[in-house]
């Protein structure tokens, strides 16, 4: 038996370190890295059902096409024949238009490894196209983080064992960063308070000290009302005086928050709030964790600030262990990105690429012109599980005239395509990782053969690259000649290796390095921060009843680890979850069949009564296949501003389904 | 250093002390020119300078004076064993933080003079010490030979033997007839707790039992196992009759409450066995009686002599349904339409039947529950102060539990 | 030595995470509807995380026509599947649904413990897998702490089978409910 050293590469806090056991070229077992100081030895449930997610009967073997698109009636195709079709279509878009603008693809985290910016650096290598920016599922948090330290840093995970209190806004690690939680014990066991503040009563809550159900997007009301209560205690070790924005920020407290006003916007009672003052004051250093879902509303940006200063003026973003604002670090910016950042090759007359934002990405193009984009690549996501607008999707579908899609599994978006060309697993190519949450850098090694015919994004990149050179000699620059291996070496610069105190790549087989020195946030940096608006009477419009949660379920990350037996005996089931309110009603029992809907659309579900729901919310959870992000269509109010998607702006009605 | 300098009584004690406990008791009376008995928790003379006592075989009944009491270290009492009256000094041995035994100086010395051991506390105090070192390394010495011991009665109770000629040869070993017919008996702690003190107390449980085995004249064939003891108890004659065993429980039970285990333990008889093959159901049977024994507030129960009970250990699944849905199947009709009355009978069979625990686990009045109970009997058409009808309730309760009903 | 190797499940802890269960199957390749370690939701407040509890007194074992079970000097209960008949009785006796009935091969099995494992010296691959240590391993025959209770609301009756597993029970917790 051999093992090997893996990283899981799925979107995740965890990025977790993973010894694969290999018997003959087949993976037999996984187990976590001992090694990697933040997973410590261990893995999650999806983790450990790797080995079905690679050797799965519904897993892609070979390449792929479909005719009619749709249709179903998949034939098998060689690499060649697949690499020829895709390469005739781009060459002759590119002839037909003169440029590569037609051109597009949408790539997003189905595997956050830095090889698989592959794909990326191959439409840079063919010179101007039209390319998706921003960061449609942390964008705003990460905004609001650098408008109030000047950049994005995040402290150290394993350090919040030091805190004396921890308080979680809006993130449910004992379901999506289920290592976490093992520190946040540990400064328990030393006395710390835990504190969970969120709208739906999470797995996490249930652990918590004190939980404080709060109405959804209300977060920054919160803050503020904590942070008044706090600045009429005197805290004489502390003094916020010297920080920047501080008399805006006091004044604003004192003269524009209203306690009130701030009860009623948050549904939270004054003693409550009282507490968590009490708390802020009380207990040093305060670790604050602001989760992505605060940001996933059109005030997220308004949240994570708030909650930025009242870190600030509780004294708590000094560097003391324990203390600070967690969010996500940008710890990958310090790598060169040799594949992401590839440079764009020049095209005479077009300097640049067409950029679009990808919280929306599919209308946006859709209202390209000149040259419309015709031909579509998508890879590591499937826009019609896990993005919004779907409709706007569908036409785009319609309107292209090549839809390939890179992935391992027969996806929603794959269904839509014309090509399918089957994906290597992690287990199956080289890669390097970085977390963003926690700070350790590891190395993936293959460790079986690709299953049947499956590829890399970087293989794939450099295969593709090459055909075209054969057919337009000098269509792009891609080295295609670059081993995995080199461009990992690429990426490990002097300055990297300084960091992560490693001397080759070879070290990373021995396990994973942590940062050397971590990126801190300092008082100097900061400013405070007060609301550019502040109209706390106005009511928000509800087109529809219902607020719409929909986060991600504990066994799957929107379709991925959909098709394992382990973790899903039965067959998948859209789950929506309603308060004992909203059932009696709609008259729905539990087990009933119900329909979800609004102007965009209707889901069928099955309804299950939560007794702790807020009475005008609908929580339903990310499922792979009958999702509910179909009912899900928001704008940015400011599309060159890279904001998170508002996904939790949607607003949704119910009903039973006939029959019942 | 200064110079510090040993006392020679303290080296001479310790040189005795390697003769064990009846070495201390002859030093310590050498030097205190008096008489010394050593005795276990149970009074038992296990130790002495005098020579007409037996140890193991001598029960020492000790009275107090008025005014002392156990707790102390020393106390002054008389000792009657032998049909004598002695006076005496006492002093207890511990032994993680456990009584042990005492150490007892006769007040009266072989010439007949008499001395209250003014001044001789610290030498006494001293050769306690020793005895409790030395009973603790003779336990060790016993725990190192009961590992082979305990491993084939492990076998033995775990129906791990798949061959008869096995057991028979291993049993040999300790010249232990198994092909004569055994019973198996288990003394447990009630309510046991992962408490540190629970645990020596089983220590204190073997000790107790295997005692009483050898008074009785019976070769101890003794395993324990967290909170019970297990005795492997043979039935040389008549195979029906249970007088013996129960002699044997119920004077185990009164040296029990002699130790700190007071009234804690419970018992449980298994069935009679001839071929040791079948031990190990002679054992869970035991076990069985032991819980069900508890459950009924049955003192001394045995497998066999539980009629109704074996038949919930029955294999045959359908006469336990249909046993239950005879005793419960009105209420169960009755309930369907939304009742909890199921729920309640479960509950007040959990607490004993008894009101005042059902309705505080229950949140409900006692009146309602009155009412209740009341709702119940009319249903199922019995009294529920009857023994007979509660015994049934529990039976039928107990086989939706195990069967799931 | 005879031991009682049991488990010991904090359920304040336990945060249902399935990582156990699912680290059970990678480490035994259990398919379909075997499943020799559950995490289910027992009470409003607390998960649990159950496979066989390897009892003192298991009643698997009693009623097993065929003699397949037997019981390690650790305390693992085992059970021999090429004995099995297929009768089931172990299943209907067992409190816990520990052993499952395997309808591909008709035989039953069950959690053994990882013995060949803790054999190696190496902890059952739950507990191994448990990232927030609810799951532990220890020899409940010198186990000692009195924070530890016997059983937990929601859990099976204990009576009978004294199953090898201790409790740490879940700690009352302050909570606001938003007033609709
Ligand atoms: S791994 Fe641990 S925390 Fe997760 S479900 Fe199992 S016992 Fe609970
Ligand atoms: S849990 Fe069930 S299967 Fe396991 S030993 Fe106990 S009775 Fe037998
Ligand atoms: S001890 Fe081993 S066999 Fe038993 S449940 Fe845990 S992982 Fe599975």
């Amino acid at each position: 038996m051999e093992t090997f050293r893996n990283v899981c590469p799925r979107n995740c806090y965890g990025t977790c370190g993973i010894i694969s056991h290999v018997e003959n070229g087949m993976l037999t077992k996984v187990t976590g890295d001992p090694k990697h100081g933040f997973s410590r030895g261990r893995l999650c449930a999806k983790g450990y059902a790797y080995t079905q997610f690679v050797y799965n009967s519904y897993r892609l073997k070979y390449p792929i096409i479909q005719s009619p698109r749709g249709s179903g009636n998949w034939k098998r195709i060689s690499w060649d024949d697949a690499y020829n079709i895709i390469a005739e279509k781009i060459l002759e878009l590119n002839d037909r238009y003169g440029s590569n603008l037609a051109l597009s693809y949408s790539k997003f985290s189905g595997n956050i490894g830095l090889l698989h910016f592959a794909t990326e650096g191959m439409f840079n290598s063919f010179g101007p196209h039209t390319k998706p920016f921003g960061n449609l599922c942390m964008g705003t948090g990460e905004m609001a983080i650098k408008t109030s330290f000047g950049k994005m840093a995040s402290p150290v995970p394993e350090d919040m064992a030091e805190a004396k209190l921890i308080v979680i806004w809006g993130a449910n690690p004992a379901v999506t960063n289920i290592h976490q939680m093992k520190f946040i014990y540990a400064a328990r066991k030393k006395g710390a308070k835990i504190v969970v503040i969120d709208p739906v009563f999470t797995e996490t809550a249930l652990k918590a000290d004190l939980y404080i159900q709060i109405k959804p997007g209300s977060d920054a009301y919160l803050s503020f009302g904590i942070a008044k209560l706090l600045l009429e205690k005197k805290t004489p070790e502390h003094h916020p005086e010297h920080l920047n924005g501080w008399e805006e920020y006091k004044n604003f407290l004192q003269n524009n928050v209203d306690m009130d006003q701030i009860c009623q916007k948050t549904g939270v009672k004054y003693e409550y709030i009282e507490k968590l003052a009490e708390l802020y004051h009380n207990c040093k250093p305060a670790a604050t964790w602001s989760g992505f879902g605060i940001q996933r509303n059109k005030y997220g940006g308004e949240s994570v600030e708030a909650l930025n200063s009242l870190a600030a003026l509780s004294g708590n973003i000094n560097v003391v262990k324990g203390g600070g604002v967690y969010f996500a670090h940008g710890d990958i910016y310090d790598f060169p990105l040799n594949l992401a950042n590839f440079p764009e090759k020049k095209h005479p007359s077009i300097s640049q690429s067409r950029l679009i934002n990808i919280s929306n990405f599919a209308a946006a193009i859709r209202e390209l012109k000149e040259p419309p984009v015709k031909f579509l690549w998508i890879a590591s996501r499937s826009p019609l599980s896990q993005d919004q607008n779907f409709k706007a999707w569908e036409e785009l579908f319609q309107e292209m005239e090549l839809i390939v899609t890179v992935d391992l599994y027969m996806t929603n978006a794959a269904k839509m395509s014309d090509i399918i060309l089957p994906a290597a697993s992690h287990f199956e190519e080289e890669d390097l990782n970085v977390g963003y949450w926690h700070h350790w850098l590891a190395i993936n090694e293959k460790a079986i053969p690709p299953y049947f015919e499956a590829k890399s994004d970087l293989q794939i990149a450099r295969e593709l690259t090459k055909r075209l050179n054969e057919l337009s000699p000098g269509f792009s620059d891609f080295p295609y000649d670059l081993e995995p291996i080199d461009w990992i070496k690429k990426e490990l610069t002097p300055e990297i290796k300084k960091i992560y105190g490693i001397s080759s790549y070879k070290d990373l087989l021995d396990g994973p390095r942590h940062r050397k020195q971590i990126e801190t946030v300092c008082e100097e940096a900061f400013s405070f921060h007060i609301p550019k608006k502040w109209n706390p009477d106005a009511q928000d419009k509800k087109p529809y009843p219902y607020r719409l949660l929909s986060p991600q379920s504990l066994l799957k990350i929107h379709s991925q680890f959909s098709n394992i037996s382990w973790l899903h005996p039965e067959l998948e089931e859209t789950v929506a979850e309603i308060s004992k309110k909203t059932a009696e009603e709609k008259d729905i029992k539990d087990g009933m069949k119900v329909r979800i809907f609004n102007g965009h659309g209707t889901v069928t579900a099955t309804a299950k009564i939560n007794a702790f729901l807020p009475e005008d919310v609908i929580l339903v959870r990310q499922t792979a296949k009958n999702t509910i992000n179909r009912l899900i269509t928001t704008r940015l109010h400011d599309e060159n501003n890279p904001e998170s998607t508002y996904f939790y702006d949607s607003f949704v009605d119910i009903s039973k389904k006939e029959g019942h | 250093m200064g110079n510090v300098m040993i006392p020679e009584f303290a080296q001479e004690m310790l040189a005795a002390a390697e003769n064990g406990l009846n070495g201390i008791a002859i030093k310590l009376s050498q030097f205190l020119e008096h008489p010394i008995i050593i005795t276990d928790p149970l009074h038992n003379c296990i130790a002495s300078s005098l020579e007409n006592l037996e140890n193991h075989q001598t029960e020492i009944v000790i009275h107090l004076h008025l005014d002392q009491d156990f707790e102390q270290l020393f106390f002054h009492c008389v000792l009657a064993y032998n049909g004598d009256f002695k006076e005496a000094l006492g002093h207890r041995i511990i032994v993680n933080n456990l009584n042990q035994g005492c150490i007892f100086t006769l007040l009266e010395s072989a010439d007949g003079e008499k001395n209250l051991m003014d001044g001789y506390e610290s030498l006494i105090h001293y050769a306690a010490s020793l005895c409790s070192l030395q009973i603790k390394k003779d336990k060790e010495i016993k725990q190192e030979r009961y590992r082979f011991k305990n491993a084939f009665l492990f076998d033995l109770l775990y129906g791990n033997f798949k061959k008869k000629e096995d057991i028979l040869s291993y049993g040999n070993i300790w010249n232990w007839n198994l092909l004569e017919p055994h019973v198996v008996l288990v003394f447990a702690i009630k309510d046991f707790n992962y408490f540190s003190s629970d645990r020596q107390l089983i220590q204190t449980l073997l000790y107790t039992v295997e005692q009483g085995l050898t008074q009785n004249r019976i070769e101890p064939i003794t395993f324990s196992k967290q909170n019970e003891v297990v005795v492997i108890f043979p039935k040389k004659t008549d195979t029906r009759n249970q007088q013996k065993e129960t002699e044997f429980i119920t004077y185990i039970m009164n040296q029990l409450k002699k130790t700190e285990l007071q009234d804690r333990v419970a018992c449980g008889i298994g069935k009679t066995y001839e071929n040791p093959e079948e031990l190990f159901r002679s054992y869970q049977e035991a076990k069985v009686a032991f819980e069900l024994g508890q459950l009924l507030e049955v003192d001394m129960p045995s497998f066999a002599n539980m009629g109704l009970e074996t038949i919930l250990y029955k294999h045959d699944l359908q006469a336990l349904k249909e046993f239950y849905y005879y005793v419960l199947g009105d209420l169960l009709e009755y309930d369907e339409n939304g009742g909890e009355l199921m729920y309640t009978l479960e509950n007040l069979a959990k607490y004993q039947f008894d009101l005042k625990q059902t309705s505080e686990a229950l949140f409900l009045h006692r009146n309602t529950l009155r009412y209740r109970i009341k709702k119940i009997e009319e249903i199922l058409n019995i009294k529920m102060d009857d023994l007979n009808n509660r015994l049934n309730i529990i039976a039928a309760l107990k086989i939706k539990q195990l069967h799931k009903l | 030595m005879i031991k009682q190797m049991g488990f010991i499940f904090n359920a304040d802890a336990c945060i249902g995470c399935m990582a156990c269960e699912v680290a059970c199957r990678n480490e035994n390749k259990t398919f379909a509807n075997v499943k020799w370690r559950r995490v289910t939701k027992i009470s409003q407040d607390s998960f649990l995380s159950n496979s066989c509890n390897h009892c003192s007194s298991p009643e698997c074992f009693r009623v097993c026509p065929e003699s397949a079970f037997t019981k390690r000097y650790d305390g693992i209960v085992l059970i021999d599947s090429s004995l099995c008949n297929g009768c089931k009785l172990c299943v209907q006796a067992c409190p816990y649904d520990a052993p499952q009935f395997d309808y591909e091969t008709n035989k039953v099995t069950k959690c053994q413990m990882c013995y060949p494992r803790q054999d190696q010296g190496l902890l059952p691959a739950c507990v191994e897998a448990c990232s927030t240590a609810a799951l532990g391993l220890t020899d409940l025959e010198v186990f000692m702490d009195p924070k530890a209770v016997p059983a937990i609301e929601g859990f099976p009756d204990i009576r009978i089978t004294q199953p090898s597993i201790a409790f740490y029970p879940v700690r009352k917790k302050e909570r606001y409910f938003l007033e609709n």
